[in-house]
């Protein structure tokens, strides 16, 4: 069971998150904002630079404006709620956290009590 | 926003500024009439370098793989012949490998140590990944 991280407004599902670069192995802990409306999962541009990841694909990407854009793609290994993803296809973008895309939550059951900001993500 | 008239003197410009003046926005320095510059608090320039940056990032990234691209963009009117469906890996200039499955593609050539290898799907219209879940960053560093 995880909390809500009310450091936002609205509180928002935060859980943790480990991303590995294939090739290297190096690592990067950050946090992962659980994203319903992403098709695809997003790294923070620091966290590629960190990890010092190559460019491996690249994505057409439709934002909120469906104004649509290039974005550059990385293949990482990903953990998550006890859950090791052994090769994942991401982009990245300039933000904080991490967001997890359907591509990473349909693996799990997803329940959410946002009147008790709690939340469980669970590999069934 | 205030407005400050900067005069010229022997060795300098003289600015009166008050960083107080900062508070209420921007500060314009005017020099005969015209705008020279605009002052706006540290922390507000360094989190527009940072937009600037964050601008211009996918781009340099993109440019990494344009060989590749342009390898693949020469090769896929023959590639929806024979790999229609399928994800092909591009290194220099030809397809190394192909797979149903993307990733255990992307675990095959990179295991191989291929960091410099392009994969991407046959298909005659890119796939377009709904994203919409902007974020205003300020001082990210990158």
């Amino acid at each position: 069971m995880y909390r809500y991280d009310a450091g936002e407004q609205p509180p928002v599902a935060i859980v943790p998150v480990t991303v590995t670069d294939p090739i290297t192995g190096a690592q990067a802990s950050l946090s992962g904002k659980l994203d319903t409306g992403a098709a695809i999962s997003v790294l923070p541009i620091a966290t590629v630079a960190d990890l010092g990841l190559a460019p491996q694909s690249d994505v057409w990407v439709a934002g909120y404006d469906t104004q649509f854009v290039q974005l550059p793609a990385y293949f990482v290994a990903l953990e998550v709620a006890g859950c090791t993803i052994e090769m994942l296809k991401v982009t990245a973008s300039q933000r904080s956290h991490m967001l997890l895309g359907r591509d990473v939550l349909s693996r799990f059951v997803a329940t959410f009590d946002g009147k008790n900001l709690t939340f469980d993500l669970v590999d069934p | 926003m205030s407005t400050i008239t900067i005069h010229e003197t022997q060795t300098a410009y003289n600015v009166p500024f008050n960083e107080a003046a900062l508070a209420t926005g921007p500060v314009i320095l005017e020099r005969k009439g015209r705008r020279v510059a605009v002052i706006i608090p540290a922390d507000e320039f360094q989190a527009f370098r940072l937009w600037q940056e964050g601008r211009s990032w996918p781009q340099r990234q993109l440019g990494r793989l344009q060989t590749e691209r342009t390898a693949f963009r020469r090769l896929l009117p023959e590639l929806l012949k024979t790999h229609r469906g399928q994800f092909v890996a591009i290194q220099g200039g030809d397809v190394v490998d192909a797979d149903v499955d993307e990733s255990a593609l992307a675990r095959r050539v990179l295991a191989q140590g291929r960091r410099l290898v392009y994969i991407q799907e046959v298909r005659s219209d890119p796939r377009i990944y709904d994203l919409p879940s902007p974020e205003v960053v300020r001082h990210v560093p990158l």
